[in-house]
């Protein structure tokens, strides 16, 4: 398993363009996750999708400490490291 | 905290494409807000898409800071007060009287916002198809072991699906009224899924394939209070009485 930030940010991307919000291309790692529509029920299903690829558990309130897709990449390889 | 009342109300007719309801001193507006949207501004088409999207969530944001207005000054029957300077991740506030509450939510194009005196107000809509209520990853996140065991029992398709997202507007609304958000595991707010399994099984997915999922609550305004300021009553208290209500089920 990765503990890269640049591997996880790219994985984080393609979540978000799973959910159905925006399309690919139409943003970047230093977009705030709050312009991206990412509410309440993508935010608890970022956390579950995250549980099941990275075995890290995290709180929703994540995407409020980390609100990039740059800053949360960087922070769940922090955690990673630190497991 | 247990949601235990699941009550439906029925909205009148429209009105100017939405309905509005009202109980006992709760009243609601829900419909498309796009509606209200005004003409687009020249060369906005051709702006880049991220630009386009920030200028859309300013105006749903305007959108609905006018129904909350329109929805207090007709049925409250005081001075528009204004709402409070943004505080991130807070809960929406009116200036003056506090007695007042409000809430706003928005899916796809569908809005539902509610006030109310007295008590704390919470509100959620989420839009069909609800695609995301099949993923398990939101599932496990949001259900309590007991919720879950009852939708196990239930195959997958479009009316679990329904199933779930009305719990889910359920909790959001219960956790939006406390003005805790996803600060509160929303598995700790535990609906009566069994009357939601009850409720959306003896229909056909046909008969409101496209209809959102909204729910409104009303809590005492101590509720967040027991819950959630540190008496050590935690999350999982009985708050009080939740009253429940589905402006469209």
């Amino acid at each position: 398993m990765t503990t890269d930030a640049p591997t996880i940010e790219s994985w984080l991307m393609g979540r978000v363009v799973a959910y159905g919000k925006v399309d690919a291309g139409t943003f970047d790692a230093a977009t705030p996750l709050a312009d991206l529509g990412l509410d309440s029920v993508y935010a608890l299903t970022l956390c579950g999708d995250i549980e099941d690829e990275f075995d890290l558990d995290v709180d929703p309130t994540i995407v409020w400490d980390y609100p990039t897709i740059g800053e949360l990449a960087e922070g769940i390889s922090e955690r990673l490291a630190a497991a | 905290m247990t949601v235990a009342g699941i009550a439906a109300v029925p909205a009148p007719p429209d009105l100017r494409g939405s309905e509005c309801g009202g109980a006992d001193g709760l009243w609601w507006r829900a419909g498309d807000w796009t509606l209200d949207l005004g003409e687009p501004r020249a060369g906005a088409p051709h702006a880049p898409a991220h630009e386009a999207r920030a200028l859309l969530l300013a105006a749903r944001r305007s959108i609905g800071r006018a129904w909350v207005r329109d929805l207090v000054r007709e049925h409250l029957d005081v001075a528009w007060p204004g709402f409070i300077a943004d505080r991130p991740r807070e809960k929406p506030r009116l200036r003056g009287d506090h007695a007042i509450d409000v809430s706003i939510a928005h899916s796809g194009t569908t809005m539902l916002v509610a006030v109310g005196r007295g008590a704390l107000v919470g509100a959620d809509v989420e839009a069909a198809p609800f695609e995301a209520f099949g993923r398990p990853q939101l599932v496990r996140r949001m259900c309590s072991p007991r919720e879950l065991a009852v939708l196990d029992d239930v195959d997958d398709g479009p009316l679990r699906r329904r199933m779930v997202a009305r719990a889910w507007t359920v909790k959001e609304a219960v956790l939006k009224a406390r003005g805790v958000g996803l600060a509160v595991d929303p598995r700790s707010v535990v609906v009566d899924v069994e009357a939601i399994v009850a409720d959306v099984a003896c229909r056909s997915a046909a008969e409101f394939a496209s209809r959102p999922e909204m729910s409104i609550v009303r809590l005492a305004a101590g509720a967040h209070t027991a819950a959630d300021a540190g008496t050590g009553a935690g999350p999982d208290a009985d708050a009080g009485p939740v009253e429940v209500w589905h402006p469209q089920g």
